[in-house]
């Protein structure tokens, strides 16, 4: 009756950020505070069987069509963080900043499963943790 | 009344801009990577056992760029990034009614 199946499930997106930070002394040896804002651009989720589906009238409504995914397009979002700049070389910063974003704050778009019913998007959000590497002009 | 504020404050705000602009500190600029945790919605988290599609994290990598001022605790920060979260898993699922 139930068997398993293999399923290979990805999702990515393209981010352009402004963001300001400040520093809440005047003193390179403590964090600064920082304030995003995001255009983001999703693709949509891609759900990859890990065997060869031939569709078939009698099928079942299998979990995965009638889950709702994001469409593609551009959304708009916010986030707030906190961060911690190492000099090192003279001319250069190790930056390390982590943050709670929110991707989808506006410009929501509808979701549709595989199955084509439609629902609200909702909001994606997440905690990032980057480490940059930044050279002194 | 609106006027003459515009008339006193535009330019105030043009000399701070620029005295701010013209004594700036340093433009930094490198590459970022990382870890994106992502916490809702529960179907992109959920295991793909438990018929979610298992997208807890990914990995991010992108350019940055920075722009101190010198005469204010203040950076502007530009980043491009791309983030990215891939999955295998198996689930359980009804059998076709031929199979």
């Amino acid at each position: 009756m139930y068997e398993d199946v293999k399923l290979e499930t990805s999702f990515s997106l393209f981010s352009v950020g402004f963001r300001g930070e400040y520093q809440i002394l005047p003193n390179r040896y403590l964090p600064y505070l920082s304030v995003d804002f995001l255009a983001n651009y999703f693709n949509e989720p891609k759900i990859e069987l890990g065997f060869d589906y031939v569709p078939h009238e009698l099928d079942p409504d299998y979990w995965w069509q009638s889950t709702y995914l994001y469409s593609t397009g551009m959304r708009f979002g916010a986030g707030l963080g906190i961060g911690y700049n190492f000099y090192f070389l003279s001319r250069f910063v190790i930056d390390v900043h982590t943050n709670y974003a929110i991707f989808n704050l506006f410009g929501k778009k509808g979701k549709k499963n595989l199955l084509g019913e439609s629902s609200i998007e909702e909001k994606l959000d997440a905690i990032n943790l980057s480490i940059s590497i930044l050279y002194y002009l | 009344m609106n006027q003459i504020r515009i008339k006193i404050l535009l330019p105030a705000i043009l000399v701070f801009l620029f005295s701010t602009f013209g004594h700036s500190q340093s433009i930094q600029f490198g590459i970022t990577g990382g870890i994106t945790t992502f916490y809702k919605p529960e179907f992109f988290t959920k295991n793909i056992s438990k018929h979610g599609l298992g997208l807890k994290w990914g990995s991010q990598i992108g350019i940055k760029a920075k722009y101190t001022f010198s005469t204010l605790p203040l950076k502007l920060t530009g980043i491009f990034s791309y983030v990215k979260s891939k999955r295998k898993g198996t689930t359980n699922i009804i059998s076709p009614p031929w199979s």
